[in-house]
């Protein structure tokens, strides 16, 4: 399929490479097809492009890359809609913002997908500790971020 | 907006599988219990708002984040799950 995104011109996207988040994202429910992609110039960095609306993307890293502050084991969180084989077999994705210049993590709400089955869900953690706006200016191992 | 009186344990249901009940009564706080199918998500509404807010604006810093928009066009990609072996 091809869709027009704000930030990458046209792109086309085969069926195998849709990620499906059958619940949409928290407060966006009519977003649910998405493709992931790793930019270019700084390979830590994702987008997760909406395949509903272009204009929509969220700039992504690895919840590893940030010293993997996230364990959804520990949470109670339901996964069910990864259809997940084995427990364990997903990978937590953290959503970037800018606020004011500076790079914040969302650590409240972060993105669970499970890459066999091409399937999505951002999860909403309970415990208020998980900062929505986390800075990420101390954060060392994002360098490749802020050069980019 | 419909407003119903309840007492301590008993519920509300609401369609066939959701079942809303008031577990505890502390001065000005009241603690509900909340049976429902795992597919349907619950969340506090301040928590599920926040999140809502965050998710579009920061799709619109997105805008601002990197250079110029319409740039090199990514490749898809496919995330390898790599777990680090647990010590212990």
């Amino acid at each position: 399929m091809k869709i027009e995104s704000f930030r990458f011109g046209w792109l086309d996207v085969a069926p195998e490479d849709v990620i499906r988040f059958p619940e949409g994202l928290v407060g966006l429910s009519r977003l649910t097809s998405f493709v992931l992609l790793q930019d270019d110039k700084a390979s830590d960095l994702y987008w997760l492009q909406s395949l509903d609306q272009g204009e929509f993307a969220l700039a992504l890293v690895t919840n590893s890359k940030l010293g993997s502050p996230i364990d959804l084991s520990d949470e109670g969180v339901d996964l069910s809609a990864l259809e997940l084989d084995q427990s364990e077999d997903y990978e937590i994705l953290v959503v970037l913002n800018r606020v004011e210049g500076e790079f914040t993590a969302n650590l409240r709400g972060p993105i669970a997908i499970n890459p066999a089955r091409a399937l999505g869900k951002q999860v909403v953690l309970r415990d208020a500790r998980f900062d929505i706006r986390h800075p990420l200016r101390s954060a060392a191992k994002t360098p490749a971020l802020v050069t980019a | 907006m419909l407003v119903l009186s309840r007492q301590l344990d008993e519920s509300i249901m609401i369609g066939d599988d959701i079942v809303i009940t008031l577990v505890d009564i502390r001065g000005d706080k009241i603690r509900l219990g909340i049976a429902a199918p795992p597919n349907v998500p619950i969340h506090r509404q301040e928590v599920y708002e926040s999140i809502q807010r965050e998710n579009m604006q920061a799709a619109f810093a997105e805008r601002q984040l990197g250079e110029s928009a319409v740039a090199v066009k990514p490749a898809p990609v496919r995330l390898r799950v790599v777990r680090s072996e647990s010590v212990g």
